[in-house]
């Protein structure tokens, strides 16, 4: 049964093949948040309830001194990722219009 | 015009929306600060009046929501359902309302009558933001508040709204109503219109239905709305909330409800390709969205505001662990060497005392009063102005946004050791005193991170464990090695603290590490006010916690060291040798003959689980019976140079040994409450010594190769 699950889940969110997520963002650059992809409920939830909603624009600001975590903003509200995390935030690229 | 009832208030809000502004402004110093029964969260509550009304406010743990996330999350939603709370005020930040809104939209579902407060309102309009709060408050369905609780400005619209609100719920008739008639949101006279509440997507909306038909009655017996709470029961079954399904499943009838939500749960989840959780939470904040769509204007320009400039330099890649460190380097030197000078003068004070009590010809009243009242009440009031300094400084750094900043800094680093960058806090704090460094991992929201950050500060050398070094290095090493010494012994603490964490990480407490989401606030100046609010509250929960226990130990340890072994001799015994400890420590002798101690530094260390600087004090009653005692001329460092029988390297030994064994009776308590678990404080005080034990007959066998 949990392995059907997973499959529809992939068929219904095209987000696992090939799509980009946060870590492939430069610090500075910006994207839309297309879904919270493959990880978790509990973390996802979490995500969401602290302002990672698909559909926001999502900037990476900058990575801490040691690499990890990464700041990000939604909005005025600054997050603090670590990779784990941030690999679960699919992206799609921002049409130019909106930038 | 005065009324007989008092209104139950509950704040509510994310973490840094200035609800604690807000509250301490409400209350002043009408508070009364404890512990929700067995959590670690703290519970405010504080009282005001209002127009004849008397009204309690509860201050709410900080939430995104009102899961069970954290022990705060869970804390805030059991209060919400358990306590019958009259009317929650909704804490907004007003430059935040994407997110905000999310909470409201669950506290909303809750049904209780809400006021929002909508906090930090001049900020947002600084920021170009123009909120209609007369819209808001129709789409919501509540009175919409505008506030700046730094300036305490708005309070008073929002008491007189929530006593509105409140009134119309319960029917009161006032004979003046307080309100002009002018709040905003105030046409919401009319209980909430139905189609107010957020609309799920029809598949959900149709289970919810479904399963709020079928939930037994008592689910909602006794409520005011009795269709909310099963509506509200339904969604959180939905979402495959445990403690709900709990509750209904401990009913008299659950019925087939559980079953029922736990099938719609799989076959939505496969029928939607995502959780109904998910999808709830995304329809609120959709909700929220289409609040923020009709209500709120922004003229942003964007340029940088002073949040993101200050981040350039404490965040940024060079300057940002170096800038860190000198910022603890402050704190230390502020808490240190400012607080040098009321601890001298308290030090002065109970040395007059202990002078006058001197005089007292009952041997035995002044045995009692000198060393185990003067000296226990003396042991914890010389640390306070050191801790009051720390929380000071601590209690600021929080409230600017620091602190979140130190744990973006440094998480990578406590990430290695299996910690999290909110251990760091603790674990510096732990340099002052364990027991609030101990406090402080109350920060951390996740169990195994909180424990295994409770069981490495202990082994950070506190304060108290400094006058033990600078005794022991001064007197058996010479002016550079002395120092090289105690820096040595700093550094196998912190090494050990790592160890542990290391340790408990891969055995008792392994797991997937947490998710680290934290936010990074703005930063903001906090008010002096609620700076000294909460430095005065840590540091009065210091005094009780610690402060019993090290008294209690003190009187203890006193008791011991009075009480004569063999019949015939006076109480309390002149020579320590003579008393139960001194017996004690020859019986204990042979387990620390091989790290080179004597049974007086046995006794000593004895003595020292009371409270670590007590180890001094003890061997100087110890070597002050020795032959040379008489002449004051000769340094406590000399008589323990000539009397100890230790050498530079079981010295040394002896150092790490204090550094490392049980730290104290009051972390020992601290831990016991902070875990709620004796297990877990007889874990760390067995583990402790054996850790001690045999650090310090390596450092022995070492030390006697090299010094021979």
């Amino acid at each position: 049964l949990f392995k059907l699950h997973r499959h529809k889940r992939h068929h219904h969110c095209a987000c696992y093949e090939g799509k980009k997520t946060l870590l492939n963002l430069n610090p500075g650059e910006s994207a839309k948040i297309h879904c919270l992809g493959h990880g978790p409920g509990l973390i996802k939830h979490r995500l969401m309830e602290m302002g990672v909603i698909p559909g926001l624009i999502v900037k990476v600001e900058r990575y801490a001194p040691l690499g990890e975590p990464i700041e990000i903003s939604i909005g005025d509200c600054h997050l603090s990722l670590r990779k784990t995390e941030a690999k679960l935030i699919c992206i799609e690229e921002v049409p130019a219009s909106q930038e | 015009m005065t009324y007989n009832a008092s209104i139950f208030i509950a704040l509510a809000g994310n973490p840094n929306t200035g609800k604690s502004t807000i509250f301490n402004a409400l209350t002043g110093s009408r508070q009364h600060v404890g512990n929700y029964p067995g959590v670690t969260v703290e519970r405010k509550e504080g009282k005001t009046t209002h127009a004849g009304f008397t009204i309690n406010v509860l201050d709410l743990p900080g939430t995104y929501g009102l899961g069970a996330y954290s022990p705060d999350e869970t804390v805030a939603r059991n209060a919400l359902i358990n306590e019958k709370i009259d009317v929650v005020i909704n804490v907004v930040d007003a430059t935040n309302l994407e997110r905000n809104l999310g909470l409201t939209a669950q506290l909303k579902e809750m049904g209780i009558p809400m006021v929002l407060a909508l906090n930090m309102h001049d900020m947002a309009q600084g920021k170009g933001l123009q909120i209609d709060t007369m819209q808001m408050g129709k789409l919501i369905g509540c009175p919409v508040i505008p506030v700046v609780g730094s300036r305490q400005q708005g309070l008073e619209q929002l008491l007189e709204s929530a006593v509105a609100v409140y009134c119309r719920e319960k029917g009161i008739q006032r004979e003046q109503p307080g309100c002009p008639g002018k709040c905003h949101g105030c046409p919401a006279n009319a209980p909430l219109p139905a189609e107010r509440l957020i609309r799920y997507n029809d598949d959900l909306e149709n289970t919810i239905n479904h399963l709020a038909a079928i939930l037994p009655d008592e689910v909602a017996s006794g409520e005011l709305r009795p269709e909310i709470m099963r509506r509200w029961t339904a969604i959180k079954l939905l979402e495959g909330d445990k403690l709900i399904s709990a509750r209904v499943a401990g009913g008299t009838d659950p019925g087939n409800v559980l079953s029922d939500a736990e099938d719609s749960r799989t076959f939505l989840s496969q029928h939607l390709g995502e959780d109904p959780q998910m999808l709830i939470a995304a329809a609120r904040f959709g909700f929220a969205r289409g609040i923020i769509r009709e209500t709120v204007q922004s003229s942003t320009q964007d340029e940088l505001d002073a949040t993101a400039r200050i981040d350039r330099i404490f965040l940024n890649r060079l300057l940002g662990l170096p800038l860190f460190f000198v910022i603890m380097w402050a704190l230390f030197q502020i808490t240190f060497t400012v607080g040098a000078y009321p601890v001298a003068w308290l030090e002065i004070m109970f040395s007059h005392l202990a002078a006058a009590a001197d005089q007292i010809s009952s041997p035995l009243l002044r045995s009692i009063i000198v060393d185990a009242a003067i000296g226990g009440v003396g042991g914890v009031l010389t640390f306070m102005p050191n801790i009051l300094l720390l929380f000071l400084g601590i209690s600021f750094l929080e409230g600017s946004g620091y602190m979140a900043r130190a744990a973006f800094v440094t998480d990578r680093l406590m990430h290695r050791i299996g910690l999290h960058g909110k251990s760091f806090i603790p674990m510096l704090i732990g340099f002052g005193c364990s027991v609030p460094g101990i406090m402080a991992t109350r920060t951390l929201e996740n169990d195994r991170d909180r424990i295994t950050t409770i069981m490495a500060v202990p082994f950070i050398s506190c304060g108290a464990r400094l006058p033990v070094y600078v005794l022991l290095s001064s007197a058996f090493f010479s002016g550079g090695a002395a120092a090289n010494a105690m820096f040595a012994v700093y550094i196998i603490g912190v090494l050990v603290a790592i160890a542990t964490a290391k340790l408990l990480r891969v055995s008792i407490l392994r797991g997937e590490p947490e998710p680290f989401v934290m936010e990074l606030p703005p930063y903001r100046m906090p008010t002096i006010n609620s700076i000294f609010i909460h430095m005065w509250e840590r540091g009065w929960m210091y005094l009780q916690k610690a402060g019993t226990i090290i008294l209690a130990a003190s009187v203890i340890v006193w008791f011991l060291f009075a009480m004569p072994v063999k019949e015939g001799e006076s109480f309390p015994v002149d020579n320590p040798d003579h008393s139960v400890a001194g017996m004690l420590g020859e019986q204990l002798q042979p387990i620390f003959a091989p790290l080179g101690f004597d049974d007086k530094i046995t006794v000593a260390l004895i003595a020292g689980v009371a409270a670590k600087e007590v180890v001094v004090s003890t061997l100087t009653t110890l070597y002050s019976m020795e032959g040379d005692s008489s002449d004051a001329s000769i340094s406590l460092e000399q008589k323990v140079k000539n009397h100890s029988g230790l050498n530079a390297a079981s010295a040394f030994a002896l150092m790490i040994f204090v550094a490392l064994y049980i730290p104290c009776l009051a972390t020992l308590a601290v831990i016991r409450k902070e875990t709620n678990s004796w297990g877990w404080a007889l874990l760390s005080g067995g583990y402790s010594l054996a850790i001690a034990w045999v650090f310090a007959l390596i450092a022995y066998r070492i030390g006697m190769i090299l010094i021979t």
